[in-house]
């Protein structure tokens, strides 16, 4: 068959496009695979944690899908610029629209039916590891995945079929559009002239990252902490791209009119090639700097919040079990504690008890806490609780003395600090800094950050409770601790709240963070693939309109090594200012997610630090990887001159 | 002393294969300065491979050719290119201009790759686009003006560098005869001021503008003509018939 021979050809004349393209999305096939998997799995279903995690599985299969479709629409867009004076030849060779609207059919099976075989075989092996992992993450052993899921292969391919005959009918209504002329001869872009509006474009977009960096930068630990982050994030977008194909063209504009520095050789050719790379890529690199960006922010999240887990459970429960209650423990209550702790063959050690105001929740004017009292009364305002124990219960329980007056207080705050003259409910305290206190933890599990302040006598009139925390041991499997927890707290008729163990607190936050690392971690890989592939096409094409501009050059005297040195300057430029971009945004989305973070009791902010620098040292090193790589490329086809 | 000297000059493709392919056998001739010649022949004659020789863009394999004093063949790559930015001037049958640069930078292009003082690019700048009559369009891209402007602009990007030689290659080919008439005209006008030129073409309309006309057959100088005191028409008609006896072989 004649077609099949002319397709093969393309295949091998277009290998530099075709192969990393069929690489790449057989890579999203099977991670979309690995996520419809890990969806239908059984014995993940029958988990007391299952709908945190399925649900977070299912968001982030369904968001992997839209990657997955974004990319395919970008890539085809590529791939057609590649094959149209292709099509245009067969066309001027007297082939029908017929035939060639043949040809795109072909070409779109065979690259379905190649992605879908490599993705679907590649995704059974590696759904098998990713499945082992996130059973690690989860620390659960009691998973099993059959070797096939047909469901989920079903609903990949099924997919996958979709977005194909999506791409399949774009290609055909473009051919309808065009004439063989068209097809033939690339157009030719002139130089587009900008009016006010693109100033104003570009002004826009300085004032809206702004807008957002502000955003992120006073995020306070409030409820609406979360949706400040997400309307930072709609900002930014919007903002990168107006600055992107806006400012950059602004910016080099204005370059080119200092003389004293353009008319350099390296300048002159780096701003004029920059100028018109920006004119045509702006959306493109503002894509790959918002992608590299995804990637940063949600493998920092993730992580940090994995890796914390140990800190945020023992701000849960500073001991193993901690119970509150309005009195002390009754008499017949510690038979009760006695009792379970015998059937379960327990030892308990480490006991301790003492009496604490309830959390007064409210938020800091200054240097004066505004008291909202219990949850009920909060508002957007309310960012911090402050829980009063006396200074004698703080000697008796630390062992450490603490010669306080009347009008002195220690306070022990792991978020935000306040010292000196401070003033609680009507009281003026002169407060002095901890840093540390063993007992100090979050009682309600609220957003928010609890201050232990330490003073002599506990204010009047506000309500108290009572806390008793003791260690124990256990010879037995997790499970039996939990078991054992959860049997103290219904004999002791006490509600969730009141009572909570190390085990159970342990348990749901592996479920809950480890879902959050596994669901990060593939999606940065599927991110990762589609920004190398946009990275790497982009390269292939500026490689072949630079080629000619590059030969003129060497023909009115730009020597061979003097060309080298000026188009690794000027690809390494426009190489690093995207990853620059989602560094800089890594730094301003910092501090907001640190705030969200400590709404989840983590509050480690070395950790934090050490999670950032390791993951942004590792993506400058794929990162610079890929750029080794894709130069090469361009390299050959700029240098393929003759 | 002559400008330039071709001794003995010869080029041989793939001369260590089964198949060597000679595009220039013996190849002598002078150019003085301030002369201007035409090189005509027809295609494959050897003609390209010539002007790309005296361009340093290719090395002969035998034999010398000289430019001012300096060997061609002793350059490297690199002092090649350098050698092209000081002492040539080029302009192509499609321009090549840059289309991301404006006119006025393309012209700049071989001053800024010398690293000149941008005070000294303008000042140069000023008389040449007033004689080339592109003051109108001097900021405008390449993109938007006509092929007659571009050649223009090109001529002003090879004559801003004030080189020993200019070379132009089918500098008419692209455009219609009315504009193709007035580049020529210029390029007249520009060796009045004493610029050597040397155009290698086709047209017998663009090579009757030159002042001597060199034939090339087969690798080697087949014919030469004088204009003299000749009328630009009858020199045409002259360069039409020598070119039509090398089309049909002998003499």
């Amino acid at each position: 068959m004649l077609f099949f021979k002319l397709i093969n050809f393309s295949f091998r004349r277009n290998g530099k496009v075709y192969g990393p393209y069929l690489l790449a999305s057989s890579m999203l096939v099977a991670i979309n695979y690995i996520f419809a998997a890990i969806s239908v799995n059984h014995s993940l279903h029958q988990l007391p944690s299952s709908t945190a995690t399925t649900a977070m599985i299912n968001i982030s299969a369904n968001f992997i899908l839209l990657v997955t479709f974004a990319f395919l629409l970008y890539v085809n867009r590529f791939l057609w610029q590649q094959r149209s004076s292709e099509l245009g030849l067969y066309s001027m060779l007297g082939m029908t629209s017929h035939n060639l609207e043949l040809l795109t059919i072909i070409e779109k099976c065979y690259l379905f039916i190649g992605s879908i075989i490599c993705g679907l075989v590649t995704g059974v092996i590696f759904e098998r590891l990713a499945f082992l992992g996130l059973g690690r993450l989860l620390k659960v052993h009691s998973l099993k995945q059959p070797w096939i899921e047909p469901t989920a292969l079903m609903r990949t391919t099924l997919y996958m079929a979709g977005f194909f005959v999506i791409l399949m009918v774009v290609d055909l209504v473009k051919l309808h559009r065009l004439n063989p002329n068209q097809l033939w001869h690339a157009t030719v872009k002139t130089p587009r002239r900008h009016g006010w509006l693109f100033t104003i474009m570009g002004v826009l977009g300085i004032v809206l990252l702004a807008w957002a960096y502000y955003l992120t930068l006073t995020t306070k630990p409030r409820i609406s902490a979360f949706s400040n982050f997400m309307t930072a994030v709609v900002l930014v977008v919007i903002g990168t791209y107006l600055l992107f194909i806006a400012g950059s063209v602004i910016i080099l504009r204005f370059l080119q009119r200092r003389k004293k520095f353009y008319y350099r050789p390296r300048h002159f050719i780096a701003v004029s090639g920059m100028l018109q790379r920006m004119e045509q890529n702006g959306a493109s690199l503002a894509t790959i700097c918002l992608l590299c960006s995804a990637v940063l922010v949600a493998l920092f999240s993730s992580i940090s919040l994995y890796a914390g887990i140990g800190d945020s459970v023992n701000r849960y429960v500073p001991k193993d079990v901690v119970m509150i209650t309005n009195q002390p423990l009754a008499k017949q209550q510690q038979a009760t504690v006695k009792q379970v702790v015998r059937n379960h063959h327990v030892k308990v050690f480490d006991q301790d008890s003492y009496q604490a105001t309830t959390p007064q929740n409210g938020y800091w004017r200054g240097k004066r806490f505004i008291n909202q009292g219990s949850l009920e009364h909060m508002t957007n305002d309310t960012t911090s609780s402050i829980i009063f124990v006396s200074s004698r219960d703080y000697r008796q329980l630390t062992g450490k003395p603490a010669q306080l007056n009347d009008h002195q207080a220690l306070v022990y705050s792991p978020a935000k600090q306040h010292t000196g003259d401070i003033n609680i409910a009507g009281h003026h305290y002169q407060a002095k800094k901890m840093h540390q206190l063993s007992f100090a933890f979050n009682p309600e599990h609220s957003i928010y950050a609890p201050a232990f302040v330490i003073v002599n006598h506990l204010p009047a009139g506000m309500p108290t409770m009572n806390v008793t925390a003791f260690r124990y041991r256990l010879n037995g499997s997790d499970h039996q601790h939990m078991q054992f927890e959860n049997d103290l707290q219904a004999q002791l008729q006490l509600t969730n709240s009141q009572v909570t163990g190390r085990y159970n607190i342990r348990y749901l936050f592996n479920s809950l963070y480890g879902g959050l690392v596994f669901a990060g971690i593939l999606i940065s890989l599927a991110l990762g693939i589609t920004t190398t592939i946009v990275i790497y096409f982009k390269q292939i094409s500026e490689g072949y309109a630079d080629r000619y501009r590059f030969k003129t050059m060497q023909q009115v005297g730009l020597s061979e090594r003097e060309t080298t040195k000026s188009i690794h300057s000027q690809v390494l430029m426009v190489f690093m200012l995207p990853i620059t971009g989602a560094v800089i945004n890594l730094l301003f989305a910092a501090p907001a997610i640190k705030q969200i973070m400590t709404q989840l009791s983590f509050y480690n902010l070395p950790l934090m630090v050490t999670v950032a620098v390791s993951i942004t040292l590792a993506l400058l090193v794929i990162y610079l990887l890929i750029y080794g790589l894709t130069t090469r490329v361009y390299h050959q086809i700029v240098n393929n001159i003759s | 002393m002559p400008l330039l000297q071709l001794n003995h000059v010869q080029r041989t493709y793939n001369a260590n294969s089964t198949h060597p392919v000679t595009a220039l056998k013996d190849i002598n001739f002078t150019i003085e300065n301030g002369e201007y010649v035409a090189i005509m022949g027809e295609s494959g004659a050897g003609k390209s491979t010539l002007l790309n020789i005296i361009a340093t863009l290719e090395q002969a394999t035998g034999g010398q050719a000289i430019l001012n004093g300096q060997d061609l063949g002793a350059l490297t790559k690199d002092e090649a290119a350098r050698y092209r930015r000081e002492h040539l001037g080029f302009i192509f049958q499609h321009f090549n201009l840059l289309d991301s640069l404006s006119n006025r930078d393309n012209i700049y292009l071989p001053l800024v790759l010398a690293k000149m003082d941008p005070a000294v690019m303008e000042r140069r700048l000023h008389p040449l686009m007033k004689r080339l009559r592109i003051e109108k369009i001097i900021d405008r891209f390449p993109s938007e003006v006509s092929g007659g402007q571009q050649q223009r602009v090109a001529i002003a990007r090879a004559l801003i560098a004030q080189p020993d030689l200019l070379l132009a290659d089918e500098p008419t080919g692209a455009l219609d005869s009315n504009t193709s008439a007035e580049i020529l005209e210029l390029f007249d006008d520009v060796n009045k001021n004493r610029q050597t030129i040397l155009m290698v073409t086709h047209s017998a309309a663009a090579a009757s503008h030159a002042k001597r006309t060199l034939f090339i057959k087969d690798g080697r100088i087949y014919h030469e003509l004088f204009r003299g005191d000749l009328s630009m028409k009858k020199y045409q008609e002259e360069i039409s018939d020598t070119m039509m006896t090398l089309t049909n072989g002998g003499e």
